[in-house]
């Protein structure tokens, strides 16, 4: 037989003693204490983390409604509003004159009521405007 | 290879913990001889025997009890001590470790039970450049005893492919022992 194989049929099956297997259970045992502890407070951290629903549906519904806000208030300010109300007030604003130099004193106080009366009936309009808008 | 109560495993699954400690207490030592002659580096064996009892007790739940415990123990390790190896890069035998394995194949004793540095020394000598894979089957085969059945469970290895790599590591071991004086009496 040779040398070789004679040596590693001394070696099979042959178990080696653990250095100190006392400490090496308990350490092994202490890892795994740390691993459910550290997992437990994982779980509970996100416990404490997680949001409830309605708070969710809340923050959600008052996050869209803003945005409508926003649009709505953006959209009146530039007088993009596509209704009919709308090109009235904006064909308002057009007519609407102080005075003319040329115009007779007469003339000009006309001007100034028809610019008082254009003025009330915009501000009626944007009322209306904004009323159906539900604001 | 140590046999493990049914009962203790449903406890363990149960996280009874003081189960869980006679297990470590009953498999330490076959999965520290597996490390230590996988990884031939006694710090490295004991982090091995850790992380596998880790993870074992993280997977205890999905251990099917028709297979052998210790196998599905032995599973965990090999591929523990697999992952080791690819991490650190090979240190080949010193000069002590040549010495170390002169003397232990000389010794007229053949019921001599090695030390771990023994070991240590033993396996740097033996196993010295011999894949992760050939020198898993090796130590499953020629130094833990193994049939190849268990091999098999163990590595997910067919027959073949167990007698090639064992093969193959044998070769490699003789050859270079020859070259080290170890050929025939």
């Amino acid at each position: 037989m040779e040398k070789t194989d004679d040596m590693l049929e001394r070696l099979k099956g042959q178990i080696p003693e653990v250095p100190d297997a006392a400490a090496l259970t308990d350490s092994i045992m202490a890892a795994i204490d740390n691993l459910d502890r550290n997992a437990e407070s994982g779980i509970k951290g996100k416990s404490a983390e997680r949001i409830p629903l309605w708070l969710t549906v809340l923050r959600t519904a008052s996050s869209m409604v803003a945005i409508v806000l926003l649009v709505l208030y953006m959209r009146l300010e530039t007088g993009a509003v596509g209704n009919s109300d709308d090109e009235r007030a904006e064909y308002l604003e057009i007519v609407a004159v102080d005075e003319c130099e040329e115009c007779s004193p007469a003339e000009n106080y006309n001007l100034r009521r028809e610019k008082m009366r254009v003025m009330s009936e915009r501000a009626i309009l944007k009322k209306k405007i904004y009323a159906s808008f539900d604001l | 290879m140590q046999q493990i109560e049914s009962d203790i495993i449903r406890r363990c699954r149960k996280g009874d913990k003081g189960a869980f400690r006679y297990v470590v207490q009953n498999c330490q030592g076959m999965v520290y001889s597996l490390s230590l002659k996988m990884l031939a580096d006694a710090e490295e064996a004991r982090d091995a025997v850790q992380d596998t009892f880790i993870k074992v007790w993280q997977n205890i739940g999905t251990y099917d009890d028709r297979y052998s415990f210790s196998t599905w123990v032995y599973t965990i390790a090999s591929r523990i001590c697999l992952d080791r190896l690819r991490k650190v890069r090979p240190i080949g035998p010193a000069e002590t470790d040549e010495r170390v394995f002169e003397q232990v194949a000389d010794d007229s004793d053949p019921e001599r039970l090695l030390e771990s540095s023994e070991w240590v020394s033993v396996i740097k000598v033996l196993a010295d450049g011999l894949g992760g894979k050939q020198k898993l089957v090796f130590t499953l085969s020629q130094l833990e005893g193994l049939d190849t059945a268990q091999i098999t469970e163990i590595t997910g290895l067919d027959a073949e492919q167990i007698k090639s790599n064992l093969y193959a590591a044998k070769k490699n071991i003789r050859e270079r022992l020859i070259k080290m004086g170890y050929g025939k009496d």
